[in-house]
């Protein structure tokens, strides 16, 4: 598998006897936009809360780009590749943008420990080989030192910082929200919201990004907005990107991959022409509502 | 740094704030009498440990109740290795050994406190504080090998500079406006440090922060260990002041206070943990003074108004509580008095200022905004 | 276990009964904490204190209907008249504190209410203590019948059993309340969401009534009971109690009716039972002062392995 690739095997996910998600498996090779739709209650968010640790699948097994993830806690699944955004926006509402920003790239602000130099797959390793005995030592060191190079300031964390301070206004001016970074993210616009969690999802540096319904609540301009801004990320910042949407424009004009859940089980895959054919798809989305092309698939 | 991006607010800034408490401490120190340095040591010293525990609650957003615990933790260390009457422990250590052996000791047991607890649901760490501020004391009382009980530990080692010994209430006072003065620096670069932003990354939002890369039990851990030392830090500076530790100091009353405090001055905010301190310690402290009886003495209908309904209560209810003392008797009676008061002022204050005396900025928007969601909700 | 039967079989059974006799009184009185945090997610600080006045409401009724000599039919008179004074009297002082010091509150920060409880909290006790008794006790009269009753190794006094009893009834009566009429429905719903249960029409307002009213009358009549068995009774009472049912509260997983009488009985017994087992354990010596330190550690233990009570209800993080 090359680096951002994500393979799903046999995923299943239960809460008190009741099945959210039943064998599901599937495969999203590096730098595709792929869709994954459904009607409400299908298990497309249950999906990504596995997938980002927020649950942990109570069967099968998911990997990105070969490393194995499930059971990784939401923290390490960030430090793995994996970052998201919320159907319903999470800001952290009374920060700044800048400030949202900077939370997400806390890992990546260097620190003195040396820790941080390291590559996502060097630090994994070796994560995996400490035991008990070293790593709490280690990780004690690693706060006194963290909590002496915030009282202290050394001129390296005084750089650390300003580094990253200049790549989150990069980033908010990729997203389009150059020159917004103080405004409080509470009194920003809904549609500057939605970009500034994709802003904050980048900044962890992903390879692999999870949005959850990006143009929900848009009006048509603003969602055609919100695809070339997708389309430009996995340009610019060389992601797999993995959408849940309801509205049908978006997916068949942004998708190149869909996947279809419903009940928790995958009913279909393939190309937007595919999907769009199979006979199951049309059921699963019958007596619920309509699926046509160009319109929405919620009302 | 990240004051640049923080949208500027006319206001003094916040070293002229230190500046201000310092030189209103000194002035206080220059000019008073002893019986006033006394109140101005405790208004400071719960100044202290209201920053450490702001750490924790104002920064970190974790409820602790028992911040007594490294209060008491901090006192006991500077005791049982600092008295020649403790058993157990022969010899005296020197006291400037014993003070960082003391931040150190409130660290580790913060952490191992915390480790169980931290990843837990918020109201549990309150009950679990709660309860744990409550067994160091009944430790305290049953372990007679090493604390003598309920007798209590004195004579303890006084911290010395050059040939002099720190022993007189003045001398106190500068030190723990050092202190003060040092928890407020070390407080205030933390807050404004990487580390202060994920700690208010996930007093916003705990979830949302873990899948942003932040470790959240690490981090928790560290405002919880960091609150910690800075308690036993106030607790090692207070032992040898009053030259007596006993169980009976560390009641939850010291929990209370410190975090009625730093709620009432203003979550968050070091100037309005001092302005809690010197409203909640200062105002009951200044009702034990001859002065203020005197005052009131002048006050005579006050006192048989509520004798009328005193009588009038004990007509109706059959019981007999105690009628009001005549005034002459009130400057003992006010010192007994003053956690009523206290207890009241906490009910005014936060029912007429919710988010607390002065709000720092960041809070104020909190306040006005809805409810965060709870953790567990979608 | 052999090493348990050292010590007699008497001396278990009074471990038994001394525990349920305290998980009685911390069971009543949790059911107020848990009533009070399921509506509004509100640590009730000051639910020791709505304990300690119906303590001392009962006090009044007793020693007013003849203190130590009342006799005869008057004890049974003496005794429902002080509860229901004690029922009355937590149930004004805890709506007092709900009007003063929480409803203000309602859409406060978090930590504002349970400041300001835990000032209503000083507030009372202290008032009580250092205003009206000045630091001395009061005791209640020692009317309750002496006798006991025996069953093998099993000696339960008359007071204790009509402990037991009048919890248990309390008890039951909470739950018909609950589970059975239109006020309880409103409650549940409330505890449900608040939001969601006044877009369905329920008076919100009225449901936090009850529900203080509730809990109150159940510390009320806890508050007897305990003067009965306990004699002494001081401003400052309701504080150990009042961590204590809120531990048992938490234990029985915090919100839930049957959780907190579960939990009260469960801490009364790991209290007295447990303690004295651990006590079997060579080398393990905790005189009946550490109970504390037993509560709570247990409670630190259940709240790693179970964190939402033994007997809460699995709760999946939610993103």
């Amino acid at each position: 598998m090359a680096a951002g690739d994500l393979e799903v095997r046999g995923l299943g996910m239960q809460f008190e006897g009741l099945s959210a998600l039943s064998d599901v498996s599937l495969r999203v090779p590096a730098g595709e936009i792929h869709g994954l739709i459904g009607p409400n209650g299908a298990g497309k968010t249950t999906l990504f809360n596995c997938l980002t640790g927020f649950y942990r699948p109570t069967a099968g097994g998911v990997w990105l780009s070969s490393d194995r993830i499930d059971g990784f806690a939401p923290h390490e699944i960030s430090a793995a590749g994996i970052s998201r955004t919320f159907q319903n926006i999470r800001l952290f509402s009374n920060m700044t943008t800048i400030e949202n920003v900077l939370v997400a790239s806390h890992r990546r602000i260097g620190g003195v420990t040396g820790y941080h130099t390291l590559s996502r797959r060097e630090r994994y390793v070796l994560i995996d080989k400490m035991r008990i005995p070293v790593r709490v030592p280690m990780a004690l060191a690693a706060g006194l030192a963290e909590i002496a190079g915030a009282i202290v300031r050394p001129p390296a964390a005084r750089r650390h910082e300003r580094d990253a301070v200049e790549r989150g206004q990069q980033l908010l001016k990729s997203a389009g929200l150059g020159g917004r970074e103080n405004v409080v993210a509470r009194n920003l616009p809904y549609g500057d919201q939605r970009r500034l969690e994709i802003a904050r999802a980048l900044a962890t540096g992903p390879r692999l990004l999870l949005l959850d319904e990006p143009t929900a609540g848009m009006n048509p301009q603003e969602s055609s907005a919100m695809v070339a801004l997708i389309r430009r990320i996995r340009d610019e910042f060389d992601t797999t990107i993995v959408l849940i949407e309801h509205q049908m424009r978006v997916v068949m004009g942004v998708c190149e991959q869909i996947t279809v859940l419903d009940y928790g089980r995958k009913i279909s895959e393939g190309t937007p022409a595919q999907v769009q054919k199979d006979a199951r798809v049309v059921e699963a989305y019958l007596g619920t509502r309509a699926l046509k092309e160009g319109g929405h698939a919620t009302p | 740094m990240l004051e640049s991006v923080r949208p500027g607010v006319p206001r003094l800034p916040e070293w002229a704030h230190a500046l201000i408490f310092l030189i209103v401490g000194l002035l206080g120190w220059y000019f008073l009498d002893d019986t006033w340095v006394r109140m101005l040591f405790l208004v400071t010293l719960y100044a202290t440990l209201g920053m450490g525990l702001n750490v924790v609650v104002g920064l970190a957003g974790l409820l602790d109740l028992g911040f007594v615990a490294f209060f008491a933790t901090g006192a006991y260390v500077v005791a049982i290795w600092g008295a020649p009457i403790s058993p157990s422990v022969d010899g005296v250590v020197n006291y400037w050994v014993l003070l960082p052996m003391a931040v150190f000791a409130g660290a580790g047991i913060g952490m191992l406190l915390g480790l169980p607890v931290l990843p837990l649901r918020g109201d549990y760490l309150a009950i679990v504080t709660l309860g744990f501020g409550e067994i160091i004391r009944i430790l305290a009382l049953n372990m007679d090998d090493y604390t003598r009980g309920s007798s209590g530990i004195f004579a303890l080692a006084k911290p010395d500079y050059g040939a002099e010994t720190v022993d007189s209430v003045r001398e106190f006072f500068i030190m723990i406006l050092i202190a003060a003065m040092a928890v407020w620096f070390v407080t205030a670069r933390l807050r404004d440090s990487k580390v202060g932003r994920a700690w208010e990354a996930i007093r916003e939002d705990e979830d949302v922060a873990q899948g942003m890369g932040i470790n959240t039990v690490r981090y928790k851990l560290m405002a919880f260990a960091i609150g910690a030392s800075i308690g036993a830090l106030g607790g090692a500076i207070y032992a040898p002041f009053v030259d007596f530790v006993a169980p009976a100091q560390f009641s939850l009353i010291v929990s209370i206070n410190v975090l009625a405090l730093v709620i009432i001055g203003g979550m968050g905010n070091t100037t309005g943990v001092i302005a809690g301190s010197a409203m909640l310690i200062g105002v009951p402290e200044l009702l034990q003074f001859q002065e203020t009886a005197d005052v009131l003495a002048k006050f005579e209908w006050l006192r048989d108004g509520l004798n009328v309904f005193i009588d009038g209560f004990n007509a109706v209810s059959f019981a007999d509580l105690g009628k009001l003392p005549p005034s002459e008797e009130w400057g003992d009676k006010l010192a007994l008095y003053r956690f009523i008061v206290f207890g009241a002022l906490l009910v005014m204050v936060m029912v007429l200022r919710p988010s607390g005396l002065f709000p720092s900025r960041r809070r104020e928007l909190e306040f006005t905004a809805e409810e965060p969601a709870p953790a567990g909700s979608a | 276990m052999t090493v348990i039967f050292l010590t007699s079989a008497e001396f278990w059974a009074d471990q038994l009964v001394n525990g349920l006799t305290t998980g009685s009184i911390y069971a009543l009185i949790a059911l107020g904490y848990t009533m009070v945090y399921g509506v509004l997610q509100l640590i009730n600080f000051a639910h020791g204190e709505v304990f300690m006045i119906g303590s001392f409401a009962g006090y009044g009724v007793l020693v007013a209907m003849g203190g130590d000599d009342t006799s005869g039919a008057m004890i049974a008179l003496a005794l429902v008249l002080a509860m229901i004074a004690a029922s009355a009297a937590s149930m004004g002082t805890a709506l007092a504190i709900e009007r003063i010091a929480y409803r203000p509150l309602r859409n406060a920060p978090r930590l504002a209410p349970l400041i300001s409880a835990i000032g209503v909290s000083v507030f009372l006790s202290h008032l009580v203590d250092d205003g009206f008794l000045t630091g001395r006790s009061k005791y209640y009269p020692s009317i309750f019948p002496d006798g006991a009753l025996e069953l093998g190794p099993l000696t339960i006094s008359a007071l204790q059993i009509f402990l037991m009893g009048s919890s248990l009834a309390m008890m039951g009566g909470l739950w018909w309340v609950i589970q059975r009429t239109k006020l309880g429905r409103g409650i549940r719903a409330v505890a449900e969401s608040r939001d969601n249960a006044s877009l369905m029409g329920i008076d919100v307002n009225r449901a936090i009534v009850v529900t203080f009213a509730l809990g109150a009358i159940m510390a009320g009549v806890a508050g007897v009971l305990y003067g009965l068995f306990y004699s002494a009774i001081r401003g400052s009472m309701g504080f150990i109690p009042g961590v204590k049912a809120f531990t048992a509260a938490v234990l029985g997983g915090i919100g839930s009716v049957q959780g907190a009488v579960i939990g009260g009985y469960f801490l009364g017994l790991t209290e007295t039972v447990g303690r004295e087992l651990l006590n079997e354990i060579p080398g393990v010596s905790l005189p009946n002062q550490w109970k504390d330190v037993v509560a709570f550690s247990l409670l630190v233990l259940v709240l790693i392995f179970r964190p939402n009570g033994i007997f809460g209800q699995k709760e999946t993080k939610r993103a």
